[in-house]
């Protein structure tokens, strides 16, 4: 019947709001700060971000030098 | 009977208020949390200086759009999918192509390659997604050895291996995404609570455990118990279809992509939405989000053919890069955080460093 599996799917919606709502959350000042933690102390090991040299990075085009 | 019928309505009516009041309780909650934005706390951050990123190299070969694409662990070798049917393995630092396979079907949605470096999966209008061995043999026909794992009642629009070669995870226009074992092509679990089509997942870094996130045309970001099939965490507050999501390198957040024009960063500890990454000029939909190693940089592909870099931190725009020809449909950063590669309805591929 309709009306029963309406009831089956309302009631599937209310157990996941149920979960949901028991997370333990932390407030955004705290997690915002472990993000900004976390890019802080991996940046030096970050090649797209440093701007890695063309002896190290394999795509970028090798400077040609020249003996006089 | 009438008195059942008035039964069952009182029951439905007070499990719908129930649902209200419980979404009304999360928003609340979730509002007391928000005592600071992201970038608010990342003020005092040094300010990112000039990006020089270039087209390092074009894969040019496919005869369609190409539409997804993934890198090898060895940092090289990228596989590619096109709508013409066809997946061919590159070498991307010298632009050959190591293997092509045609499909059966055209629209080849999702590709992705083992961890092993030793096999591919793909799939699309197929609904299925199948596991090629990856052989140097000439003698071998490639198509010869494939395997058909996993099966969708609707197409096939992201697959990924797991940790190892043997688990597949796919994502289908059905509404489910599903976890594979490769050897036997049987059903490990599935994952409902989409009301629309699943269009991208990606899996949480392996050391936060068994976790991935899935995102759809119900504008929805989901992430799931791969144990369990359960959904912990969902997110709506993008405005249209989720084309991408991809984790936070520490795995703690993850960022995502859709038609509406914005990327999102959502923070998994604080269960909401923390930074947009927009601008008014911006209008097209983004279709593929990526983050360098460090997580400070944002990478996303556009329908308008370029691509934007963000600043994650200070929710800015630090670049914008133009070479494409046509819509930038996949994007992914090499897992060793040197290059990404984006892959283009324009027919090809290209790597910038």
């Amino acid at each position: 019947m309709s009306g029963s599996s309406s009831v089956a799917a309302t009631k599937k919606v209310v157990q996941q709001l149920q979960l949901e709502a028991g997370l333990n959350s932390v407030k955004v000042s705290e997690a915002a700060a472990d993000l900004k933690q976390f890019c802080l102390q991996n940046a030096q090991h970050d090649p797209l971000l440093t701007g890695v040299s063309s002896s190290t990075n394999p795509f970028r085009p090798q400077k040609v030098c020249s003996f006089l | 009977m009438a008195t059942e019928g008035l039964h069952e309505n009182e029951t439905l009516a007070s499990l719908k208020s129930e649902a209200e009041s419980l979404k009304g309780k999360l928003e609340e909650e979730r509002a007391k949390l928000r005592d600071v934005e992201l970038h608010q706390v990342a003020e005092r951050v040094e300010a990112l200086g000039q990006f020089v990123m270039k087209t390092r190299r074009t894969l040019k070969g496919h005869g369609n759009k190409v539409l997804c694409m993934d890198w090898c662990k060895d940092k090289r070798r990228i596989v590619s999918s096109s709508q013409d049917g066809k997946v061919i393995v590159w070498d991307s630092f010298t632009t050959n192509k190591e293997h092509a396979v045609t499909m059966p079907c055209t629209w080849v949605m999702a590709c992705a390659y083992a961890p092993s470096g030793c096999a591919i999966a793909c799939g699309g209008l197929d609904n299925k997604c199948s596991v090629y061995p990856l052989t140097f043999d000439k003698n071998e026909n490639m198509a010869a050895k494939k395997k058909s794992v996993a099966m969708h009642t609707n197409y096939l629009s992201a697959c990924s291996f797991t940790n190892s070669d043997m688990q597949i995870l796919t994502a289908s226009g059905d509404g489910t995404c599903a976890l594979w074992d490769v050897e036997s092509g049987q059903l490990l679990q599935s994952f409902h609570g989409h009301g629309a089509d699943v269009l991208c997942l990606d899996l949480a870094p392996s050391e936060t455990g068994n976790t991935f996130v899935s995102g759809g045309c119900d504008k929805k970001a989901m992430v799931w118990d791969m144990r369990s099939g359960q959904c912990v965490q969902a997110f709506e507050t993008h405005e249209s279809d989720i084309n991408s999501v991809r984790y936070y390198p520490s795995g703690d957040a993850f960022a995502s992509g859709s038609d509406d024009a914005t990327c999102r960063l959502y923070d998994l500890r604080a269960d909401r939405e923390v930074a947009i990454y927009s601008k008014e000029s911006i209008i097209f939909g983004a279709s593929s989000v990526d983050f360098s190693l460090s997580g400070r940089l944002l990478f996303a592909g556009y329908n308008d053919y370029t691509i934007n870099v963000w600043d994650v931190l200070k929710g800015s725009r630090v670049s914008i890069l133009f070479g494409h020809e046509n819509r930038v449909s996949t994007l992914r950063v090499s897992p060793d955080g040197t290059a990404f590669c984006s892959g283009s309805w324009d027919h090809t591929l290209r790597v910038w460093a």
